[in-house]
């Protein structure tokens, strides 16, 4: 019985080290309010995976693209949506809602 | 809103449109009938209304990963069919055709999943105005605007294209296939990097000094070929791979077609 449950405890984790890198990627949160990011710039450290966290508050879709970043996802209204950046090298890489591109416009700082 | 509207529809139209008229020019000089294509368009604008209509369930399919795992097979099974039709086409060109039905049905797919890929992000960027909003009058203006730029982007590709005998451009018209092709497996790739189901690396170069992935002509060689100013090895991977693929297949129909020619002259 306890041999049972430790092996499966040990296969669970060397699937889950199989699947993810070698720490898992830190979460940061990004808003759409009335058309706008919130914070409309983030920080993130150079050659690391991060998890951004977009929730629109919105009732209406929009995209949250980037060419820099090549990222593209659409985050239909009250939702949210995950979306994985980086590894990226030290730089600036605008984002923007393609739905509302006037207003709705970001940037990932990524520095060492 | 005009400018936003008519840059939006643009970008999403373009690639179906010449995608479409070199299916136009092909079928044009092996005297096909283009019903398949004007089916297909048909079809793949329901298609998109239908994805953006179910776009919040599929969106948390797979844990969220939804859109991303659809997008990403929507985009392979579009190159996997414009190489079925490349296939088709050589087989017609060596006068030994596969099936004609095989042909429509594989043009037919390409035009539907493009359409719909693309066309669905028209119908949710509209959803966002509601019936009464005033600026609804230029977000028509600029859809009808965007659509009538990519119709005549198309007609201009077929018309230019066209013109050419189809023996010098045959395999110029399957090179441009297989690079649209190979675009949607990058951007394919792409979207399973952002879901992190392949893994994400460190960009090899930047060539956005050569030419801006930002610029209009990098935004237009972005939608068309899947143009990457900053690729990483995974992204390389599987462009190269697709190619390799594409041209091997090329190969093999010619190889298997002409082959068989020889076997039954004896």
């Amino acid at each position: 019985m306890h041999n049972r449950i430790i092996l499966n405890l040990v296969v669970l984790n060397f699937l889950i080290g199989l699947s993810s890198t070698l720490k898992a990627a830190s979460t940061i949160e990004l808003e759409i309010r009335n058309h706008l990011f919130f914070p409309s710039t983030l920080h993130i450290p150079a050659r690391t995976k991060v998890k951004l966290l977009i929730y629109n508050r919105d009732s209406t879709p929009e995209e949250f693209e980037s060419y820099e970043l090549n990222r593209e996802k659409v985050i239909m209204g009250n939702s949210k949506a995950v979306v994985f950046i980086g590894p990226l090298p030290p730089g600036r890489y605008p984002f923007f809602g393609e739905f509302n591109p006037k207003t709705a416009q970001g940037e990932v700082v990524v520095e060492e | 809103m005009l400018l936003i509207s008519v840059i939006i529809i643009l970008r999403e139209v373009l690639e179906a449109a010449v995608l479409i008229s070199i299916f136009a020019v092909l079928a044009r000089h092996f005297i096909l009938p283009t019903r398949s294509l004007k089916l297909g368009i048909l079809v793949g604008v329901f298609a998109a209304l239908l994805y953006a209509l179910n776009l919040r369930a599929i969106s948390s399919w797979f844990g969220g990963l939804g859109q991303e795992v659809f997008n990403a097979l929507v985009q392979f099974a579009i190159f996997f069919s414009l190489l079925l039709v490349s296939v088709y086409f050589v087989s017609v060109k060596q006068q030994q055709s596969l099936p004609r039905r095989f042909g429509e049905v594989v043009m037919f797919t390409v035009a539907v999943l493009s359409i719909s890929r693309e066309g669905s992000e028209v119908f949710l960027f509209v959803s966002g105005f509601s019936a009464g909003d005033p600026q609804l009058g230029a977000v028509m203006a600029g859809i009808a605007l965007g659509a009538g730029i990519g119709f005549s982007v198309g007609a201009l590709t077929y018309f230019t294209l066209v013109h050419f005998p189809i023996s010098k451009s045959f395999y110029f018209l399957l090179c441009l296939l297989g690079l649209v092709g190979a675009g949607m497996v990058i951007q394919g790739t792409k979207l399973l990097v952002q879901a992190d189901i392949l893994p994400s690396r460190l960009p090899l170069w930047n060539s956005n000094d050569v030419l801006n992935e930002n610029s209009i002509p990098g935004q237009m060689l972005f939608a068309i070929f899947g143009y990457e100013s900053t690729p990483s090895s995974i992204d390389l991977i599987a462009y190269f791979s697709a190619i390799l693929l594409f041209v091997s297949s090329i190969v093999a129909i010619h190889l298997w077609r002409r082959g068989s020619r020889g076997v039954s002259l004896v």
